[in-house]
C-alpha cells in the first residue's frame, strides 16, 4: 500500500472521474475507493483534490448530480456522465493512450535503437 | 443545478456541500469500524485522512465557478455596511460626487450645444459670422464685392422685433433684416418665394419678410 500518496499528473485525476463515473453513477466516496480498488491501492485520491474535481467536472457540465437515497438510509450525492462528460471521455483517453505509448516508446529505448 | 441556480441558491449549495463532505467522512468511519477499530479511534482516523475540511470547501466553491459574483456581493455588502457606519462620510462623498457629476453634464451640455454641434445650414465649417465692429453699408458693400475671395456673403441685422398684424392688437415676431444671398449662404432648403425678388435686388436695405422655422 503506498501510503507516502502518489502524485497524479496534472489532468489526470479528472480523466480517472470521468472514467469511473461511465461505469455507474457513484458518490464521492464510493468514486475514491473505486480508484483505489481498480488501480490496486496505487491511485489513492485525496478529498481534498476529488471533491474539488468533481464540482469543477459539474460545472463544466461534464458532470450531473442526484442526491439520491443511499446504502446507508442516507441521502448521497450521485454524480453521472452528460453526454459531453462522455466525449470529453473519449477524447481525453485517447490523448492519455497517445501519451503513455510515446513516452513509453522512448523508456524502451536500448543502445543502437535508432 | 445551472450556474445561476447555484448562484441564487447559495445557502442551498452550501447545505449540499456540508452533506457531502459530512457523507464521505461518516462512510470513512463505517469503513474504519468495519475493519475492526473503536468508534472514537475510527472517527480520530477519518478526520486526520480528510485533511483540512475547510480547505476542501474553499476549493469547492472556487470550483463552482460562481465564485467572482459572490465575492463581489459580499464586498458591496461590506462597503454598504461601513458607508451605514460613518454617514456624515457618507453624505460629503455623495455630495462631493452628486455635484462632480453635475458640473460636468452642464458643461458638456454647454460645449456640446456651443462647439461640438455644428450649426444645421450648408458647409458649416465654412460658415464664419463677423461681429462686433462698426459694419456699415460701404465696408459691407466691400465685402459683397470681394465674394470671389471670400465666397459667399449674406449680411444680416441683430434681432428686431416685428409687428405681424393687419391691425388692432400687436402679434410681434422675432426676426432679422438681412441681404439677399442670406439663404443661399445658409443653405436653407426651402426657399421662400419671395427670396427670387430679394437677390435680383442684391441690395442691403430689404423688407421681404420671410417666416422662418428656426
Amino acid at each position: 500500500m503506498a501510503d507516502e500518496g502518489f502524485d497524479l499528473p496534472q489532468g489526470t485525476l479528472d480523466l480517472l472521474i470521468l472514467k469511473v463515473v461511465a461505469l455507474g453513477p457513484l458518490h464521492g466516496y464510493a468514486i475514491a475507493q473505486r480508484m483505489q480498488a481498480l488501480s490496486r491501492n496505487v491511485v489513492q485520491v485525496q478529498q481534498g483534490s476529488l471533491y474539488p474535481a468533481l464540482h469543477r467536472l459539474e460545472n463544466r457540465a461534464l458532470l450531473r448530480s442526484e442526491w439520491k437515497e443511499s446504502d446507508t438510509g442516507r441521502e448521497a450525492k450521485f454524480y453521472s456522465l452528460t453526454a459531453r462528460g462522455r466525449a470529453q471521455l473519449g477524447a481525453e483517453e485517447a490523448g492519455w493512450r497517445r501519451l503513455t505509448e510515446a513516452v513509453g516508446a522512448i523508456l524502451a529505448a536500448r543502445a543502437g535503437t535508432p | 443545478m445551472t450556474w445561476l441556480g447555484r448562484l441564487l441558491r447559495r445557502g442551498r449549495v452550501e447545505r449540499e456541500l456540508q452533506a457531502e463532505l459530512q457523507d464521505h467522512l461518516e462512510r470513512q468511519v463505517a469503513d474504519y469500524v468495519a475493519a475492526g477499530m473503536t468508534e472514537a479511534e475510527a472517527r480520530r482516523r477519518a478526520r486526520i485522512a480528510f485533511g483540512g475540511l475547510e480547505q476542501t470547501k474553499e476549493d469547492c466553491r472556487d470550483a463552482r465557478g460562481t465564485r467572482l459574483v459572490e465575492d463581489l456581493a459580499q464586498d458591496l455588502r461590506y462597503g454598504v455596511r461601513l458607508l451605514r457606519r460613518s454617514p456624515v462620510f457618507t453624505t460629503v462623498a455623495i455630495a462631493s460626487l452628486a455635484l462632480g457629476i453635475g458640473a460636468n453634464t452642464a458643461i458638456f451640455t454647454l460645449v456640446d450645444s456651443l462647439v461640438l454641434r455644428s450649426l444645421p445650414v450648408h458647409e458649416p465649417e465654412r460658415l464664419v459670422r463677423l461681429q462686433h465692429g462698426s459694419w456699415t453699408n460701404p465696408i459691407w458693400e466691400e465685402i459683397r464685392n470681394r465674394q470671389r475671395q471670400l465666397g459667399l456673403a449674406a449680411a444680416a441685422s441683430s434681432d428686431t422685433r416685428f409687428d405681424l398684424a393687419d391691425g388692432g392688437e400687436a402679434r410681434f415676431a422675432q426676426g432679422l433684416f438681412v441681404s439677399g444671398g442670406f439663404f443661399e449662404v445658409v443653405g436653407a432648403s426651402t426657399r421662400p418665394a419671395c427670396c427670387a425678388r430679394a437677390e435680383a435686388s442684391s441690395h442691403t436695405r430689404l423688407r421681404n419678410l420671410v417666416p422662418s422655422t428656426a
